[in-house]
């Protein structure tokens, strides 16, 4: 009797151990969903000047090559800025995940190295379970002029070498409204180690934002401005703003625009833009991104 | 990703400095005063043309120099870049109708192109 209470025991013990494993396997098999992250707010990593909220993709290099002309106002003899003066910046830009990137850039105005990092560190998805992207910038920047007035003035403007540094800072909080609609709005905030005069400060902010508007698969109008909110200088710097065209073909994405900032990093464009729209002291440009996947 | 993110930002803060020039070197704002001293051709204008325009052997705004073809070395030919357009003072001033000057670098210091503006506001004399 014993035995057999022990035989029927193992028996059921057996029995629901493999009901056990159906139910396991049957959740296995049940696809779990995903969560979606809503795919291209903006084409590439800038719109005119200014960065968008995106990174590139995992394991993807880019290189840039962002130009500018001289100004409208310079006139029919100067091909109204295309004879110059130009101001390029080379970059290359990679991100190992999709989610954090880097990148090193060389400006010629001021002949300007920079270097900068970027985190998505909230993703829109297309449930709408996160109906925002927010992505963190920091950015460095160093000026390697010489100082060509040190034997008159007795002393090197940039000695020591801190004096040549800049840095930029943002958070771009942004949302794809409509496959064809993309708004950002962005925090800024620039610091230079040195300035001229003391009633300059080191420190400037403000608030910027890029719009995209899709007409076609491939076509895009953008729009951008950076509005300045503290006085941080006596001289005369206006807000920037780009209003530009985007093309995209395949591993390529050109940009044609007109800005007022002649400058391309963040120290520049943002604070220091010294030409205005109602003069026409504006500037054709152009930005090429060609992206390799490594 | 993210802490090697936080970590390096937290890294380009500590290079932070708040200096000013007039701060970093307190003869800058007297040797820069063009309101109550006569700027001279000879004591304050040539020396921004040797260090900053490039004036003297072999450079670029010698008198004959095939690249610039603008002569800078005697009193006459600097006038002759003041008068009629003033192109002296708007190429320094990066001004969008010139060739931006000193070429392919930054603006000449502040205090430089306030002295070269003074010096033509008062009638740019060979004193």
């Amino acid at each position: 009797m014993k035995l057999k209470n022990i035989f029927f025991l193992l028996l059921f013990m057996d029995c629901s151990q493999i009901k056990a494993q159906d139910l396991l396997s049957l959740i296995d098999s049940v696809p779990v969903p995903q969560k979606e992250f809503t795919a291209a707010t903006f084409k590439t990593t800038r719109l005119v000047d200014q960065h968008t909220l995106e990174t590139v993709g995992r394991n993807t290099l880019d290189f840039r090559i962002s130009h500018r002309f001289g100004s409208l106002n310079s006139g029919s003899l100067n091909a109204w800025g295309i004879d110059g003066p130009v101001d390029i910046r080379l970059g290359l830009e990679y991100s190992p995940d999709g989610r954090f990137m880097f990148g090193i850039g060389r400006t010629s105005l001021e002949k300007v190295v920079d270097g900068f990092l970027k985190f998505r560190l909230l993703r829109q998805t297309t449930s709408g379970s996160m109906p925002l992207s927010v992505t963190l910038f920091a950015g460095a920047y160093r000026i390697a002029l010489k100082d060509n007035n040190k034997a008159s003035q007795g002393y090197d403007k940039y000695k020591p070498e801190t004096n040549r540094w800049s840095y930029a800072y943002e958070i771009m909080i942004g949302r794809k409204f409509t496959p064809s609609f993309s708004f950002q709005v962005a925090p800024w905030f620039v610091h230079y180690n040195l300035v001229e005069k003391i009633t300059d400060k080191n420190d400037a902010y403000g608030v910027a934002c890029v719009t995209r508007l899709k007409f076609t698969k491939r076509m895009a109008i953008t729009f951008e401005y950076a509005y300045r909110i503290n006085d941080y200088s006596q001289t005369k710097y206006y807000d920037s703003m780009g209003i530009g065209w985007e093309i995209e073909t395949g591993g390529h994405v050109f940009q044609v625009h007109f800005i007022n900032s002649f400058g391309l990093v963040e120290n520049q464009f943002f604070a220091h833009t010294d030409t205005k729209w109602n003069n026409a002291g504006i500037r054709l440009g152009f930005n090429v991104s060609r992206v390799f996947t490594l | 990703m993210r802490k090697y993110f936080f970590l390096s930002v937290i890294g380009f803060c500590t290079g932070c400095y708040y200096d000013n020039m007039e701060e970093l070197h307190p003869n800058f704002a007297t040797v820069c005063d063009t309101t109550s001293v006569t700027i001279s051709y000879h004591t304050d204008i040539i020396p921004i043309l040797t260090s900053g325009c490039g004036i003297g052997d072999n450079a670029c705004h010698n008198t004959g120099n095939s690249a610039s073809n603008i002569g800078l070395e005697t009193y006459t030919s600097v006038k002759a870049q003041v008068t009629p357009n003033n192109f002296f003072l708007k190429s320094i001033v990066h001004d969008p109708s010139t060739s931006a000057m000193p070429k392919g670098g930054g603006k000449l210091d502040e205090c430089s192109i306030m002295k070269i503006e003074s010096w033509i506001n008062h009638g740019y004399l060979n004193n």
